[in-house]
């Protein structure tokens, strides 16, 4: 049985009770979900790549992603050898796409630099100022008008933005 | 990978166990009553999962546990809920120290107290001290 760190050090210093809440949030709520998130954005990503954006809402998108998640149960319970082969070539995946991005956006902004009239990138980023509010829409269709909401309703939104932030930092507690 | 692997000449030697610990020591129910508290938990028996993973595994895994798909989904995330650019690169180093405070928390607990991090799944003796992490 493998658990993260948090919950023998929450035993450790606070008793059985709060060690054991841990672990049970941990394998009934939050475990799931994250593989769950984890299988429709793999699913998600793969229709992006393709080119389909509007199939999130279907049923066959829903299949795709338990079929993920059974094939991913499915390589762990034989063997954690190959999965952890199957890991490092993701890993390689990953540490090549964002690369690749850093890459891209160091030559768009050498190219811009280097000739201001150039068309290159949107030039977003050169014409317009990093601060300045912009209108925003969401995924649902619903505008966002930035000079209109209130400090608090801001505040709710900059929390938001922070917990997606979290999100992607997310794993620091895996590594005992 | 495989190389770090292939140097582990005892896959059943349980990780704890150190040098200066005498190898299959057991539980005796007599002393457990009275020292139980006082020295580090002992395995009862030889673990019988094997060892498959070196350390370069490990180490791959949890960077590709804290870089994971998330730094490709989180964008839209941030974006949907800032008024602008310059704000979501704020955001995202505020979350890196967040982040960070957490993650030199569990290393100064993980230096602070000794051994695996992990209860053993067979309780000890004494169930309430059987995991002194």
């Amino acid at each position: 049985m493998y658990l993260g760190g948090v919950q023998p050090y929450l035993q450790y210093i606070f008793g059985d009770v709060f060690g054991f809440l841990a672990a049970w949030t941990w394998i009934v709520a939050v475990m799931p979900a994250t593989l769950a998130i984890l299988s429709i954005v793999f699913v998600e990503s793969i229709y992006s790549a393709i080119g389909t954006t509007t199939q999130s809402r279907g049923l066959e998108h829903k299949f795709f992603s338990v079929l993920v998640l059974a094939v991913m149960t499915g390589a762990n319970s034989i063997s954690t050898r190959a999965s952890t082969r199957l890991n490092g070539f993701f890993v390689l995946t990953k540490f090549i796409s964002i690369l690749a991005i850093a890459v891209a956006g160091l030559a768009v902004i050498v190219l811009q630099v280097s000739d201001p009239q150039r068309d290159i990138g949107g030039r977003d980023w050169f014409q317009k100022p990093w601060f300045g509010n912009r209108d925003t829409i969401d995924p649902d269709g619903h505008e966002i008008r930035w000079s209109t909401l209130s400090s608090w309703e801001i505040l709710g939104h900059l929390s938001a933005a922070l917990y997606g932030a979290l999100w992607a930092y997310s794993g620091w507690d895996k590594v005992r | 990978m495989v190389s770090i692997t292939s140097t582990d000449n005892n896959p059943q030697q349980p990780l704890l166990a150190s040098g200066n610990v005498s190898q299959g020591q057991h539980y005796n129910a007599a002393d457990n009553e009275t020292s139980a508290s006082d020295r580090p938990w002992q395995p009862s028996e030889p673990s019988t999962f094997k060892r498959s993973l070196g350390v370069i595994d490990a180490f791959g895994i949890v960077i590709s546990i804290v870089i994971g798909s998330g730094v490709f989904t989180s964008p839209g995330a941030i974006d949907t809920n800032v008024p602008s650019p310059g704000v979501a690169l704020v955001i995202w180093v505020l979350g890196g120290v967040l982040a960070w405070t957490g993650a030199s928390t569990l290393a100064e607990l993980g230096t602070a107290i000794p051994g695996e991090g992990q209860c053993p799944i067979k309780p000890t003796p004494i169930t309430s001290q059987s995991c002194p992490v």
